[in-house]
């Protein structure tokens, strides 16, 4: 299995070891893809430590200023992920999750489509298929 | 500059500019300069991720290169390595100070993007880590983003707290950029004259803090596109009272970097970028694996216990800068090394007792760095000397001990002081194994502080502001050793290949000329071999106006305690003369003291008029010296191992005859009698004559001294009762003393419960100390931490865990390693607390 986590925050911990924790099997391979937002995840890294903690192989990429949507989803299909993890930064005064921009692009994109997940820190689309 | 010369500047100059084209490039598409498109930071954590999870340097679990094409790796490392050397040699040319040129305190190093040394070069290479630490310290701290890291870029570093031993380290760290990534880093640092420190000289003595040490320059920035800011050029000299030395010092260190990038420019045509990164991975984790392996080849798994002491005695020392600074410091180093079935190696210096207000304590930098000083000379001389080592080691340094302050306010101008004498049970715990497995020729009694270091500074010869900072000290007599004696006025450890230096060439730059150098007698330890000899200098100072010179050594107590029955080298002592007949003395061609060989001759005393210091001490503030005034700089010997009294006496009498031993000594020491057979000297000996053994004599005294052993001798058992009626009734026991054990009760809570547990003393048990003790002891334990690293990498957590149980255990009481299922386990793991069972 592998795995986009889409990093918006540096201090996006929360919802990657939910992911790590809950989603990733040990030994598949994630893929940290920063946006531009993020200048770099060092400290983030350092935080979780995704091998030591989760025995999980990772590498990290990153988005361009700039970047669309389907940059998203044509690295998801280089990749072959079989799912992507973004954040939730905000919940409504009831609790659900605030679905923002990117997250609905991805989710509406017509060449992806998913089983949607919503966990307490992240949205996961999971078993990913492409449509190209 | 020669045309050649100018070729290549300008060669350098457009590549530069390329290549700054590449990483701006790179940085619009939010990509970071460490490889394949990752931020140095990334890389860095991905790298302490990867490497603990699999236990081998950055996952590579194995050797590709190195398996495939052994041939091929070894020419290009060592390439790679002979680049260093020759960047060492050539670039030490340019610099204008014996510290440099003679003695050869230059070290170079080639580092992976993450800081981690690939190859060092030969001279100072207790700085295999200390730059390590200066360039994550930079990647740690965000230095990609501001002030920005980029190719052409010099940066410099001096600063212990981020990585060095001791702020008269310099050190210089260039990137190396190829097609817009960071492939490596070249890094150079020698030690300098003079750091702007309250007293002249590298490594002043009177300061209680940092800001008495000099100038702290923390890993800044101070150039690019391979020039020199104007803004450090004008900065950096006026904080030194030796500008043009450390001008010419830089240039040296910048000469060895920019000879290191072209090599790696070089390595890169000719064999491709690809190739020398995996070359830099493996050899990191080659030199990893050749640590362990020469330690599960060597040594016995098992704890390994030992202590050293050594003083610092502050009171009523003129010139100290604070008044609670006036006070007497020991410094304690209780050392355990665990080794386990798999060869890891583990140190802990839990007890250490607390820093003071005084120049020696220690950065886990410096510790790390010197200890692996040692370590390459005993335990991986044949394997690659790198950061492979870093890896392969685990320390405990207690935050808050001397070995680890994690406060930016203590002083660190001389940490070697404390570091080279902690480092002495080190000696005995690796002896102690390697003699269990059968190799002896590895033994070593041990080669712990050795030094003085003369040191001072005024108005020189020529009518200038001038420091001097004698190196001398780079050749020592070092322990001996199971098979063979100690070298004599050899080398020191902290720098292999020492060397006294022409005494023409100090005098250069020194207005301190020679009256006399010589062997020093009686200052190897004496052992069935023979710790080797140190040597003396005797200095007059001439054309000088308000000159200051002041000691810098151990004097009462000596931090090597000698190996198998063998006896410590002496220890320090000071001789001064002042206000001297010297001047009258050369007018009229009368004879005037070129040595003191033999302190208690009175020869000295009967060649000179003047006020005449001795002291068993060997430490002294600046002090003012005059014309004709005299100084001696006693540089010590190393230790003995064996039975003194099981040594060939025919070897004594070879010593007297090469004026390592006096004949009066031989007896005392040896029980070895000697007769004197003729008054005309044949052989190199400081005592005028020829020597033979009287056999039956020294038969006869040998048995009625092992005689008077046996009378002497009690139980362990009687002993131990009279030391702890002693410890427990305080009596005979002096404040100092007192305060050291107390210091390290309370940083020590383990240390503290197997004190009392080993003494028999009540749970509540303290030493009454001084009020002035008392208020000491507090003042320093109320300042806290003021750490200088705001985000710690992985790695120091091995020194930092210090909560409840460190990452590496200590086992004071009656816990053993054996208790623990790996080399990862801790003892907060298994649910055992510490100082239980």
């Amino acid at each position: 299995m592998t795995t986009i986590l889409l990093i918006k925050s540096a201090d996006q911990h929360p919802s990657v070891r939910e992911t790590l924790d809950s989603v990733a099997e040990p030994g598949e391979t994630v893929y940290f893809l920063r946006l531009p937002t993020v200048r770099c995840l060092g400290e983030l890294i350092q935080e979780v430590n995704p091998m030591i903690e989760y025995d999980v192989e990772y590498t990290i990429s990153c988005l361009p200023t700039g970047y669309e949507v389907a940059d998203v989803v044509d690295f998801a299909v280089d990749v072959e992920a079989d799912r992507i993890c973004i954040g939730i930064f905000e919940r409504t005064l009831t609790g659900k999750a605030r679905i923002d921009d990117l997250t609905q692009s991805i989710l509406l994109h017509e060449h992806v489509s998913g089983d949607l997940v919503v966990g307490d820190h992240a949205i996961i689309l999971e078993n990913l298929d492409y449509d190209q | 500059m020669s045309q050649p010369d100018e070729n290549k500047a300008e060669q350098r100059r457009s590549e530069v500019q390329r290549e700054k084209e590449l990483v701006r490039e790179k940085r619009r598409r939010n990509e970071g300069i460490g490889w394949d498109g990752r931020t140095l930071r990334e890389q860095l954590a991905e790298l302490e991720d990867k490497t603990e999870a699999t236990g081998h340097y950055a996952g590579f679990e194995r050797l590709e290169f190195k398996d495939e094409q052994p041939i091929r790796y070894e020419q290009l490392y060592s390439r790679l390595r002979g680049d260093l050397v020759t960047a060492r040699e050539t670039s030490k040319k340019v610099s204008a100070t014996p510290i440099v040129e003679q003695e050869g305190e230059l070290c170079y190093g080639l580092f992976t993007p993450e800081g981690d040394s690939i190859a060092v070069s030969t001279g100072i290479i207790v700085h295999v880590h200390t730059m390590s630490e200066a360039i994550k310290f930079m990647i740690n701290h965000d230095y990609e983003e501001s002030p920005g890291i980029e190719p052409g870029d010099i940066f410099v570093n001096n600063d212990p707290h981020v990585g060095d031993v001791h702020p008269c380290d310099l050190m210089t760290i260039i990137p190396i950029f190829h097609e817009g990534e960071l492939i490596a880093w070249a890094g150079g640092v020698n030690h300098v004259i003079d750091t702007g420190a309250i007293g002249p000289g590298s490594m002043n003595v009177s300061q209680a803090s940092r800001f008495g040490d000099g100038a702290y320059y923390t890993a800044r920035k101070i150039g690019e596109n391979f020039e020199l800011y104007n803004s450090w050029k004008k900065e950096y000299p006026a904080k030194t009272r030796t500008p043009n030395f450390l001008k010419l010092d830089e240039r040296t260190r910048i000469t060895g970097c920019l000879m290191i990038r072209d090599s790696v420019k070089e390595l890169i045509d000719r064999a491709g970028v690809e190739t020398f990164k995996q070359l830099s991975r493996e050899a990191v984790e080659d030199g990893r694996r050749g640590f362990r392996s020469r330690i599960k080849r060597t040594l016995l798994p098992g704890t390994y216990r030992g202590v050293s002491f050594v003083d610092a005695l502050y009171e009523d020392q003129e010139n100290v800068t604070r008044e609670y600074a006036n006070e007497n410091h020991i410094m304690h180093a209780p050392s355990e090394l665990h080794i386990r079935e798999d060869a890891s190696f583990q140190v802990s210096f839990e007890g250490a007792n607390k820093w003071g207000w005084h120049p020696y304590n220690c950065t886990p930098a410096a510790i790390q760095g010197g200890i692996w000083v040692m370590l390459t000379q005993t335990v991986i001389p044949n394997e690659l000397v790198n950061d492979g080592a870093y890896y392969a080691c685990d320390f405990h340094l207690p935050v808050g001990s001397w070995a680890n302050t994690q406060n930016t306010e203590t002083a660190h101008a001389y940490a070697w002081h404390f570091l080279v004498s902690a480092w002495a049970p080190l000696w005995q715990h690796l002896s102690r194994g390697y003699y269990a497995r059968g190799f002896w020729e590895e033994i070593n009694a041990g080669n712990a502080n050795t030094s003085n270091w003369l040191q001072g500074g005024g108005i020189d010869q020529f009518d200038k502001l001038h420091a001097v900072n004698s190196f001398e000290a780079a050749c020592e007599g070092v322990g001996a050793r199971y098979v063979e004696d100690g070298e004599p006025h050899a080398s020191a450890i902290w720098n292999p290949e020492g060397d006294m230096g022409d005494a023409e060439a100090w005098e250069q730059v020194e207005p301190l000329p020679f009256l006399g150098r010589a062997v020093k007698p009686n200052t190897g330890g004496p052992g069935r071999r023979a710790g080797g000899a140190g040597f003396e200098s005797m200095r007059t100072v001439k054309d000088v106006s308000r000159w200051l010179l002041y000691e810098m050594g151990n004097g009462y107590m000596t931090s090597d305690g000698g190996l198998f029955g063998g006896y410590p080298a002496a220890s320090g002592y000071i001789l001064n003369a002042q206000e001297t007949d010297l001047k009258e003395r050369f007018e009229n061609r009368e004879e005037y003291p070129q040595h003191d060989l033999d302190p208690e001759s009175g020869e000295f005393e009967s060649k000179i008029d003047g006020e005449i210091t001795r002291r068993p001490e060997g430490i002294s503030t600046p002090k003012e010296f005059d014309d004709y005034d005299v100084y001696l700089n006693y540089l010590r010997g190393g230790s003995g191992l064996g039975d003194p009294l099981e040594r060939d006496p025919e070897k004594v009498v070879e010593d007297i005859h090469d004026g390592y031993v006096l004949p009066r000594h031989a007896r005392d020491a040896y029980a070895v009698v000697v007769d004197k057979v003729s008054d005309e000297a044949k052989h190199n000996s400081a005592v005028q004559g020829e020597w033979a053994v009287d056999e039956a004599a020294t038969e006869q005294l040998r048995e009625k001294r092992m005689a008077e052993r046996a009378e002497k001798a009690q139980p362990v058992s009687e002993w131990y009762e009279q030391q702890r009626e002693r410890i427990q009734n305080e009596q005979d026991l002096i404040d100092d003393v007192k305060k050291t054990y107390e210091s390290s009760m309370r940083m020590s809570q383990p240390f503290a419960d197997f004190y009392r547990e080993f003494w028999d003393l009540p749970d509540d048990f303290t030493f009454e100390l001084s009020e002035e003790s008392q208020q000491s002891l507090d003042n320093r334990f109320d300042s806290g931490i003021r750490p200088m690293w705001d985000s710690f990498t992985r790695r120091h957590k091995t020194w930092l865990d210090v909560d409840e149980e460190p990452y590496v255990p200590y086992t004071w009481s009656s816990r053993s390693i054996r208790d623990l299922p790996d080399s990862s386990s801790t003892f907060s793991e298994t649910g055992q607390p510490a100082g239980e069972d």
